[in-house]
């Protein structure tokens, strides 16, 4: 569409043309003096229009006007140009639609319309189908979100009458993954010169832009898919450093590995020990997770393809670090809401599978999908918080062996 | 798991109303491909599209307890999809509408009649580019401007009467099939102006 195709053009001032005009005074004063209108058709087109505004305005929602104005549009008839259907169309289409769309039901002359009209539908209603992991994954996201107002609509109904042998029951079975939710809403971690993160920020958010275009020119000379240097993972996808089998980094290492992006454009400014220099011709992957600066999407067997339309786009291929990985590794207790400490635990940067990239001051997603955590385990922490909830201020000591100070 | 699969939708409705979980899950498996087709057509944008997907259904678990289930369970969805897809258009204020009343190529100078046999559109099973033509079919319903595009892909989808279409908008049968032969008459010339526009840019590469 060329630039003076635009809809946002400011409307030309109009003005009846003498004839028109004079048909619509005498048309007035017919109506007037209660005389039946001339039957030429010009005053037959001047009364359809005028009927128009005769519309009922609907009550249930704005909805009908904004159509009917559309309605008014394609029913000017001189004047302005608009489209319509032939008889012949518009016989089989309305057909067509009172038969529920069976193109035998039309009558045997307007069947090659039907056709076209069928033709017209396939068109409107095919789109590129959904492949059986994107289905699963979109019903998947859907049942989370209900889930979820499910679960906040059954701990408010309960919250009045929780009592003390319900907590003691839940945290019996509970208890490793409740400690760590409780502290999750009132964590304070030391922040950095708020200038100095600022300009690491940029330099980061910069990095992400090259790993974009590194993706990109990677997955051009590799049938589309994302970096992968394992076809599957052994026990765990964490040991960064160890054999490429091991660990989920290798395979964004292969971007170094192939000369797709340098060691510097995957070292955030604010990890102090990012493994930056020449790379060693045999790595496989980073020497430590404390030297890695960003996680990437845990890959699936098979990998993932950057333009597979069956992939939701807005998937998220890379981060700043996750903290949870930080901490698993070291054996501490996870904080599923904490940023990422590349940025002072401000908040992290994400890089999107349709290369956008934006900042996030929380590791959560607008559909509430955690990047740090996989769902299974995001749906356990929301029936516990919606269970347990976070500490109140009223809480008692469970007996005498219980430790437990505040605030 | 229960075996949903002899019952009606409304059927499986009832049964999630009633506290079934896999009910649920059943019903969005269901509606999974329809709906999922309907709500990208309608604003333009998979990504934008599952987000809406998802508040449709949260949307008829908050309405559950309003819905009566000797009516049929499709046009409700889809009416609620639609409203999301709405207000969601609205919000983002890019409806980049091409409004009827403005002239596409071909139909300059006045009135253009459609007729569907002159339209060269391929057949369901004509072996096209996937991808070309999802995005062709969508630059062609992007020039229609919301309101035509909601009320034919309303009824493609629904496959509904247009009694029942009156009905489910509450708008009379007339106005329901003016709309409609607009809406088709303007899509297929849509059609035809972006499929020559596409070309255009073929022979110019």
């Amino acid at each position: 569409m060329n630039a003076t195709d635009q809809p946002n053009d400011p409307q030309p001032q109009v003005q009846l043309e003498s004839t028109s005009a004079e048909l619509l005074d005498q048309l007035l004063e017919a109506r007037a003096s209660e005389r039946s209108p001339s039957a030429d058709p010009a005053t037959q087109s001047i009364l359809s229009l005028l009927a128009l505004l005769d519309t009922p305005v609907a009550a249930e929602s704005d909805r009908a006007p904004r159509i009917d104005y559309t309605a008014l549009n394609a029913r000017r008839s001189d004047s302005i140009p608009g489209e319509y259907l032939s008889d012949l169309d518009q016989q089989a289409l309305d057909q067509w639609i009172d038969a529920g769309c069976d193109l035998e039901a039309l009558e045997a002359s307007l069947r090659p319309r039907g056709q076209a009209l069928e033709s017209l539908r396939a068109l409107a209603i095919d789109a590129a189908p959904s492949s059986p992991t994107a289905k699963r994954d979109l019903v998947e996201r859907t049942l989370t979100r209900i889930q979820s107002q499910i679960d906040a609509e059954e701990a408010a109904r309960s919250m009045p009458t929780r009592g003390k042998g319900t907590m003691r029951l839940r945290m019996a079975d509970l208890v490793s993954l409740a400690a760590m939710l409780l502290i999750a809403g009132s964590i304070a971690l030391p922040m950095f010169n708020s200038v100095k993160l600022n300009a690491q920020q940029a330099a980061c958010f910069g990095n992400l832009g090259t790993v974009a275009e590194a993706f990109g020119v990677y997955a051009g000379s590799n049938r589309d898919s994302l970096p992968m240097a394992t076809a599957g993972f052994g026990p765990t996808w964490m040991n960064v450093g160890s054999t490429p089998d091991q660990s989920n980094s290798a395979n964004l290492y292969t971007l170094v590995r192939t000369d797709h992006a340098t060691l510097s454009d995957l070292a955030c400014p604010s990890n102090e020990s990012a493994q930056t220099g020449t790379p060693d011709p045999d790595a496989w992957d980073w020497k430590s997770i404390e030297g890695l600066s960003y996680s990437y999407r845990i890959m699936p067997r098979g990998g993932l393809k950057i333009h597979d339309p069956a992939q939701p786009v807005r998937v998220v291929v890379m981060a700043d670090r996750s903290p949870v990985t930080l901490r698993a590794i070291r054996g501490i207790p996870v904080i599923p809401e904490e940023n990422s400490p590349n940025h002072g635990y401000a908040g992290q940067h994400i890089l999107k599978l349709d290369g956008s990239t934006s900042w996030l001051t929380r590791p959560v997603l607008e559909n509430n999908d955690n990047l740090w955590l996989p769902r299974p385990i995001e749906q356990a922490i929301h029936q516990v918080r919606n269970r347990l909830g976070i500490i109140e201020g009223n809480e008692q000591p469970d007996g005498p062996t219980d430790a437990f100070v505040g605030p | 798991m229960p075996d949903f699969t002899t019952q009606t939708d409304e059927q499986v409705f009832v049964a999630f109303r009633d506290g079934d979980p896999n009910a649920y899950r059943e019903l969005i498996e269901r509606y999974h491909d329809d709906l999922l087709r309907f709500l990208t057509r309608l604003v333009g944008d998979r990504a934008a599209a599952e987000d809406i997907f998802q508040e449709t259904f949260l949307q008829v678990h908050l309405s559950a307890h309003t819905f009566d289930a000797s009516r049929r369970f499709r046009p409700w969805l889809f009416t609620i999809g639609a409203n999301k897809g709405r207000d969601l258009l609205r919000k983002k204020k890019r409806q980049k509408t091409y409004e009827l009343s403005r002239s596409l190529k071909g139909s300059e100078g006045g009135t253009a009649f459609v007729d569907l046999l002159e339209v060269d559109v391929p057949s369901p099973d004509a072996a096209l580019d996937l991808a070309e033509r999802d995005q062709l079919v969508q630059e062609a319903l992007n020039r229609l401007g919301p309101p035509l595009r909601e009320v034919l892909l309303l009824a493609y989808f629904q496959r509904l009467s247009y009694a029942q279409i009156a009905e489910d908008l509450g708008i009379p049968l007339g106005t329901v099939k003016s709309r409609m032969h607009s809406a088709v008459a303007a899509f297929a010339r849509s059609w035809q102006v972006v499929t020559k526009e596409s070309s255009s840019r073929g022979e110019d590469q």
